[in-house]
């Protein structure tokens, strides 16, 4: 029987030349590594929120009611479905030195990231969080006494704690305090408590039994269903990924996956071509072709499995640092074997026809094969002056395919840099703050209400909320608009009109109270860029009394249990200022989809909404400025304000850092993600680069010793090098732009992009470099090889 | 039975009327023990030759025998492991294979085959050669002459029917292609080992036990 495959000579012979091509080999074995890095630390991520929500589902309230009593609280905690509950109770919020907001709040169970010092324990002890503490004053500290007025007068109340929280709103104060102050701010009884409901082991309950037993639960305690809010959160908790969700997953992996082939192939495609010879000398010694291709294959092997090896332990190391509250073993171990088979596959399929080219080399070829072949090189009749350009272009055409493979590695790599750094430069925390609150400004004035006012008010009249509130006393008036544009820096002021209003569905048993907003006819072209269904068109909606529904995120199925749609009749209520009620049919005309600026639930054209109540109904100012964040315009807008306690002064810097710190290990992520694919399309350049100048040898060497200058060389060699990078650029440039258009423009519905950028700095950065190192290590190689002539001849 | 018989042997190439006859009926045998050089011009086909009667090349028509089996029957992997086992090669450029050192350059034929190499006649061919103290060695600090040595030891290890050596002495200086034929002769004589050697050279034929010449394709013995 014939015994043609030894194992162990093709290994000895497959190690021998991954020790003697050290460059290839290295390269493969990073693109392998920072491939499966890349991998792993998704996968963890993924998995890692997962985890993370898993966590915060067991931690998260199903439901909330809310204006609760005690006894009511009471009843409710021995119900046998009820895990916990715990009580939240807040005191009207209170102006603090003209410009800030005291929220005193009641928790019977405290969140927080650190705490020090101790929970309050008696009515003037008090917690602040450590944010707040920059807008108290100087020297307020853990154990100091301090004098705030929290809606019924100063009294002095004594710091036993500080607490950091993962995130505040600016510009607020954040008090906790004791039930006690509760009770005695509400003549000894406090009756208007929000009750988080924890059901027992609702993790095992389908979200519909979760609902049921919550409503059981306020039908037994007399609670309107008004009063009861489900918890939005909970219920995204507890949904696993989207199909859709994991298709964009299993897109991005692709991507990676898809980078690390075109290097990996075009790694090994060359390097068999260099041993064309090698090959064919094994060939004619009585080496079978599935021994040649087992040999290169191997050669694959070797490399790649320390490289996903050292992959797999740097991903895992990088998911941790991503998400350490999402780690879990079960999770490494998923992730591993994943990115394991994915790594082997991509290797499988990168090294399938370099290896394959190799065991059909026949050795008649190989033997006869020259490097310096001049085979499809057209014949000229005429004579040709041979400049560096033309031995360049030669060059480059002799070899089709290896020049092409190393042109499709970059122009992959420059096409998802652009979409990656498009999406990276388009992304912006100060990009979300404009689409979502300060689309126009860089400051807000905004219409809060005066609690004393509201405290005043009868229940009917609370109902209406700012409605209500407006009517008695609205302090945005064409008098203080006219004083704010006389400050010197301002420009301009965008107002924003809205009013809390009860709205009903028509035979669907959905009513609830919420703020309707106006829009005008100059938001009608964002609102069209919102739109899913219907129109948004100001003059349909007007003559038709139309109005615009919003169900992004699908927060009004989640709330409501209904998906609105175009067609469906709404009656709104409005709060009179003569105590009566005003009741408006409206038709559904517009379904909007995205939170672009216009994430609240109904809009209408302010027209209908101005005549629908006898009021102001003005709510926001956007106040835009000639230039950004002035500190003298801030002062003087705040002198101004101070004398209305219903207004609130909000910058959009502190909406921008919020989102920073939200969304911080995102945008590194995208950084990560755009130099990695940056590093792959430079591998595949060097690479090229380098086993080009060792096939080149010999040639080199002729021409030097024929008469070409060193200089012209270089000159040849750069200019071969370089067109390969500018077709590149060119490509990527060309196809690369639209496709980064579109990936950016699929992200404007969630409110995280307001427009495309392209990222021309970066990218003209990124092609510089490669460029640059072209052109560094074409000299470099250039310089060494015409020192021994005679022994790169004989030798080469 | 002639070690290798190769009847009405042609090689042509392209088409009427720019046809090149590299060979033009061919017929050569040639026995156990020989040590025949075949000597023409550049361009007479004696390397065309040389690379069919090895297996390495396919004639347009007519065959190649060795030891009794037809090169053409046999399948590509099966002409490669007859090959292996059958016919041993000295190139002109050495052709080692430059990530394996001396020791296991020489018996690659043999550890392909997942044999194991006679270590007698080993040491015994290694001793002729003048290799024994080089095999640790990487073919890269050997010498031209040297890395011959090792090619010839690399074609004898087998024990093949026939060694086919293609200007063997062509990358070399008089002194050092005078060792090699030597040893080539030497190594023939000793081991009854059958040898056919391409030359341009007429000096270098007289070595052989037999001339043969080849003109145009024809060969003119």
């Amino acid at each position: 029987m014939l015994k043609e495959h030894n194992n162990k000579v093709i290994s000895r012979i497959a190690i021998r030349n991954i020790k003697s091509d050290k460059m290839q080999s290295f390269f493969s074995f990073v693109t392998f590594m920072v491939a499966i890095t890349l991998i792993m630390a998704f996968i963890l991520t993924i998995l890692g929120v997962q985890k993370e929500t898993e966590k915060d589902a067991k931690m998260q309230h199903q439901a909330v009611f809310d204006h609760i009593d005690q006894n009511t609280i009471n009843i409710i905690e021995q119900d046998s479905q009820i895990k916990k509950v715990i009580i939240l109770g807040t005191l009207p919020k209170v102006k603090y030195n003209d410009r800030f907001i005291i929220q005193t709040t009641y928790f019977s169970n405290f969140f927080y990231k650190k705490l020090e010092g101790k929970i309050p324990h008696s009515i003037n002890e008090i917690m602040v969080t450590k944010e707040s503490l920059k807008y108290l004053p100087e020297g307020t500290s853990l154990g100091k006494q301090l004098s705030l007025n929290l809606g019924n007068g100063i009294s002095k109340y004594k710091i036993t704690a500080i607490a950091t929280l993962d995130v505040e709103p600016p510009n607020t104060i954040s008090i906790y305090c004791t039930k006690e102050l509760l009770d005695d701010f509400n003549n000894g009884e406090y009756k208007d408590y929000s009750v988080y409901l924890f059901l027992k082991n609702s993790q095992n309950m389908e979200y519909s039994q979760i609902k049921d037993n919550i409503y059981r639960i306020a039908a037994e305690n007399n609670i309107p269903d008004k009063n009861i809010m489900f918890s939005s959160k909970y219920k995204n908790l507890s949904e696993k990924y989207s199909s859709k969700e994991i298709v964009q997953m299993a897109m991005v992996m692709a991507v990676i996956l898809f980078a690390a082939y075109l290097v990996v192939y075009s790694i090994f495609y060359i390097s068999v071509n260099k041993k064309i010879v090698e090959y064919g000398q094994l060939r004619a010694i009585g080496m079978v072709k599935k021994q040649i291709y087992r040999m290169v294959a191997l050669e694959g092997l070797f490399i790649a499995i320390p490289g996903m090896i050292a992959g797999v332990i740097c991903g895992a190391i990088i998911g941790y640092i991503i998400r350490p509250r999402g780690w879990y073993y079960l999770n490494f171990i998923i992730a591993a074997i994943t990115a394991l088979i994915f790594g082997l596959i991509t290797l499988k399929i990168s090294i399938y026809s370099p290896a394959k080219a190799a065991s059909l080399i026949s050795p008649i070829e190989a033997i006869g094969f020259n490097r310096t072949s001049t085979e499809n090189i057209k014949r000229h009749k005429k004579s040709i002056k041979y400049t560096a350009f033309r031995f360049a272009e030669l060059n480059l055409k002799r070899n089709k395919k290896k020049s092409i493979l190393t042109i499709l590695s970059l122009t992959f790599c420059g096409i998802i840099f652009i979409c990656c750094a498009s999406l990276q430069s388009s992304i912006s925390a100060e990009s979300m703050v404009t689409t979502t609150d300060f689309q126009y400004g860089d400051y807000k004035v905004c219409f809060e209400g005066n609690w004393d006012i509201y405290k005043e008010l009868d229940s009917e009249a609370q109902n209406y909320g700012k409605g209500a509130l407006q009517s008695v006393n609205n302090a945005l008036t064409m008098d203080l608009k006219k004083k704010i544009l006389s400050i010197n820096g301002v420009k301009e002021i965008k107002e924003w009109f809205g009013t809390t209003s009860i709205f009903r569905f028509e035979n669907k048993d959905i009513s609830d109270q919420t703020t309707i907003w106006g829009y005008s006819r100059q938001d009608e072209k964002k609102l069209e860029i919102a739109k899913v269904d219907g129109t948004v068109s100001y003059s349909e909606l007007i003559k038709n009394n139309g109005i615009i529904v919003n169900t992004s995120e699908n927060l009004f199925k989640d709330v409501y249990g209904y998906e609105p749609k175009v067609g469906d009749k709404v009656s709104i209520s409005f709060w009179q200022s003569n105590g009566t009620v005003l009741t408006k049919d409206f038709t559904v005309m517009g379904i909007t989809g995205s939170a672009d600026g216009f994430q609240h639930m109904i809009r209408m054209p302010v027209e209908i909404l101005q005549k629908s109540a006898d009021y102001n109904l003005a709510l926001d100012w956007e106040i835009i400025t000639e230039t950004k964040y002035n500190e003298e315009i801030e002062t003087n807008i705040l002198e101004l304000l101070s004398k209305y306690p219903e207004l609130t002064f909000e910058k959009k810097a502190d909406y921008v850092k919020n989102y920073n710190n939200l969304y911080g290990a995102l945008f590194f992520t995208l950084y990560v993600l755009v130099m990695v694919l940056a590093g792959f399309g430079i591998i595949s350049l060097i690479n090229l680069t380098l086993t080009n100048h060792t096939l080149r040898k010999k040639e080199t060497s002729i021409l030097l010793s024929i008469g070409m200058t060193r200089r012209q060389l270089q000159k040849t060699r750069i200019i071969e090098n370089e067109i390969l990078v500018l077709i590149s650029l060119v490509v990527a440039t060309i196809i690369g732009s639209p496709i980064s258009y579109f990936v950016v423009n699929s992200f404007k519905g969630t409110g995280a992009v307001r427009q495309y950028h392209f990222p021309l700095g970066v990218y003209l950065i990124f092609y510089g470099v490669i460029i640059m190192i072209q052109f560094i290590l074409s000299l470099y190689l250039n310089r060494r090889s015409s020192h021994s002539l005679i022994y790169d001849l004989k030798r080469a | 039975m002639h070690v290798l018989e190769a009847n009405n042997l042609r090689k042509y190439y392209g088409n009427d009327p720019n046809i090149t006859k590299a060979l033009d009926g061919v017929n050569l045998y040639i026995d156990q023990g020989e040590f025949v050089a075949i000597v023409g011009t550049s361009g007479s086909g004696k390397s065309t030759l040389l690379n069919i009667m090895g297996g390495l090349d396919i004639p347009t028509s007519g065959s190649v025998r060795v030891r009794g089996k037809e090169l053409a029957k046999l399948s590509d992997e099966e002409l490669t492991i007859f090959r292996r086992r059958n016919i041993g090669f000295v190139f002109q450029n050495y052709n080692l294979v430059p990530v394996l050192n001396i020791y296991e350059n020489i018996v690659l034929p043999v550890e392909l085959d997942n044999d194991s190499t006679d270590k007698m006649f080993f040491e015994e061919i290694t001793k002729i050669l003048g290799l024994e103290s080089k095999l640790s060695n990487m073919p890269n600090n050997l010498s031209g002459g040297q890395q011959q040595r090792v090619a010839i030891a690399r074609a004898l290890i087998t024990k093949p029917a026939i060694i086919l050596a293609d200007e063997p002495t062509g990358n070399l200086d008089s002194k050092t292609s005078a060792d090699v034929l030597g040893l080539l002769k030497y190594t023939s004589n000793k081991f009854q080992q059958t040898i056919v050697m391409i030359t341009h050279n007429n000096q270098i034929a007289q070595l052989a036990d037999r001339i043969i010449r080849i003109e145009d394709g024809k060969v003119k013995e």
